[in-house]
């Protein structure tokens, strides 16, 4: 972490310093703080009371070096409680190759620290004011995965073009993402002592948006793979984990009304961890419909349902809790809820937002691999949020 | 009630943008496709390698959303949504902001590359017309 930290501020300070004219640097910033609680579930801490682990703070700068070479870079400070790894952390640093301009096509190369374009806020999740809830749906947006689905070091490639039928845009990448002690525990359990590496994630999307229409439609596919190094200290062993996942999306915009969902199925394999010869493939499925409705430029609203399963051959987890031994709760199989908000704008710069959501089940609540059964021993629980942002 | 239509029909075309880029840029004429694309920073770079300066109005203000939904056809808060996410991706760089139409017309004449939009455009020695077709 030291070593990104300071390579980050190296690169910010050469962008800072460099002698481009104001037109071809660009600055961005946000600073966010809010008020958060989930009594009855670990989702942001143990106790369940109210907590100010709701910071968000980002800045970033894009830099043009040539007509058709950029450098961009983006640190971010979260902390999120539970829900993700807190700190300053360098969301992202690449190179951007516009290697296409012609009429009906354009196209870039990114290379470095990538963040992931394909899924419809997986590029800005960090940023308050671009995504259309302070907490985004779990069964997509599953923040124990947060690090690891927000980007990798790698490269990616983004195509564009347009004809009669509409717009379509490409976008592939492939890279890896270093995965630190504290991801590792969210992922695994407070109980391990081993070491947790990510292989590649390797992802593929195409959007289209018919010519003119109101309506865009994505599709997404995802293929990764993380191994794991056990200590000799502990009761678990060397395993191999793949997760691949296919996503579909679709979004509605009109004036005043926006309708977005998105859709997942995903197949887990773990090969190893609790025996040498432990073997799980198992098929989790999930996605979240979601409504906004501008009543002015300034306030929106939004209502969201939001729906996953681990396995999708035990849709209310009786399996899970029997194989268990009764030790995990059926809940912990899946997971669903209601939510509903709004955000204010009170000035072009500051952003007001609250929230309440009502859940059932502790299916993505973190850990993934050994539930925390003690802190999350609620079937039935809410989850309240009120969020500040300035911009600049 | 001729003069009722007259002054409807002298509204209406007052009322609507043109589509303005300073006089470096070799192009006479555009489709709403090329317009969209570059108004949404997809297209960066004009036909000669050259880099696109795309210059806006405010968000709200009334030239602005008439643009928006007119000659790009998006609501305006598609359209900064999207610079939203691009800006904050790293992907694109955010359009360079006018104060109002007078301010627009300055950055235009001054900045080679540029394009924007005014409405009741007067001809102009620094800028040009570009046709949507």
């Amino acid at each position: 972490m030291n070593n990104t930290a300071n390579a980050v501020a190296a690169a910010l300070l050469a962008l800072w310093f460099s002698p481009a004219s104001a037109a071809d640097i660009d600055w961005n910033g946000f600073i966010a703080q809010g008020l958060i609680k989930a009594p009855g579930s670990g989702f942001v801490n143990n106790s369940g009371d109210t907590s100010a682990e709701l910071t968000e703070l980002g800045l970033n700068s894009r830099l043009r070096v040539a007509p058709a070479w950029h450098i961009s870079g983006q640190v971010v400070y979260l902390d999120g409680g539970n829900r993700y790894p807190s700190g300053l952390r360098l969301d992202y640093l690449f190179l951007d190759w516009y290697f296409h301009n012609s009429a009906d096509l354009q196209a870039n190369l990114y290379l470095g620290r990538i963040k992931n374009q394909h899924w419809l806020y997986s590029s800005t999740r960090d940023v308050p004011f671009t995504r259309p809830s302070i907490v985004l749906p779990q069964s997509v947006y599953f923040d124990a995965f947060r690090d690891i689905a927000v980007g990798s070091d790698g490269v990616a490639l983004q195509a564009r073009h347009y004809n009669s039928l509409g717009d379509f845009t490409f976008n592939w990448s492939i890279g890896t993402t270093p995965v630190s002690t504290q991801q590792s525990e969210l992922l695994l359990g407070n109980a391990i002592s081993g070491k947790l590496k990510m292989d590649f994630d390797h992802q593929a999307s195409l959007y289209w948006q018919p010519d003119l229409s109101r309506f865009s439609f994505g599709m997404v596919l995802l293929d990764s793979k993380f191994s794991y190094r056990a200590s000799e200290t502990e009761p678990f062993f060397a395993s191999d984990f793949s997760v691949s996942r296919v996503m579909l999306n679709m979004r509605y915009q009109l004036e005043k009304w926006e309708f977005s969902s998105e859709i997942q199925q995903e197949r887990l394999q773990v090969d190893g961890f609790f025996s040498p010869v432990f073997r799980q493939d198992q098929l989790g499925q999930g996605g979240y419909i979601m409504a906004q409705y501008r009543q002015s430029p300034q306030l929106r609203w939004f209502a969201m349902l939001d729906y996953s399963v681990a396995n999708k051959d035990d849709r209310r987890g009786q399996q899970l809790s029997e194989n268990s031994g009764g030790t995990v709760p059926a809940y912990f199989g899946y997971q669903q809820s209601v939510a509903g908000g709004l955000s204010y704008d009170i000035s072009r710069s500051l952003r007001l937002s609250a929230e309440i959501h009502w859940v059932e089940g502790a299916g993505r609540l973190s850990p993934v691999i050994l539930p925390d059964v003690v802190t999350n021993r609620h079937k039935y629980w809410q989850l309240y949020a009120l969020q500040l942002t300035y911009r600049f | 009630m001729l003069a009722i239509v007259l002054s409807c029909c002298a509204f209406k075309s007052a009322a609507a943008s043109t589509v303005v880029v300073n006089n470096s840029v070799a192009l006479d004429k555009l489709t709403q496709a090329q317009l969209r694309s570059i108004f949404t920073m997809r297209q960066i770079q004009w036909p000669d390698g050259s880099p696109i300066y795309v210059v806006v109005l405010p968000d709200n203000s009334p030239e602005h959303q008439r643009f928006s939904r007119e000659q790009l056809r998006l609501f305006p808060y598609q359209l900064a949504n999207i610079w939203d996410r691009q800006s904050f991706s790293g992907t694109a760089s955010r359009p360079q902001l006018a104060a109002d139409q007078a301010h627009m017309l300055q950055l235009l004449r001054t900045t080679p590359g540029s394009i924007g939009y005014v409405e009741q455009y007067q001809a102009d020695p620094a800028v040009k017309e570009v046709r949507i077709e």
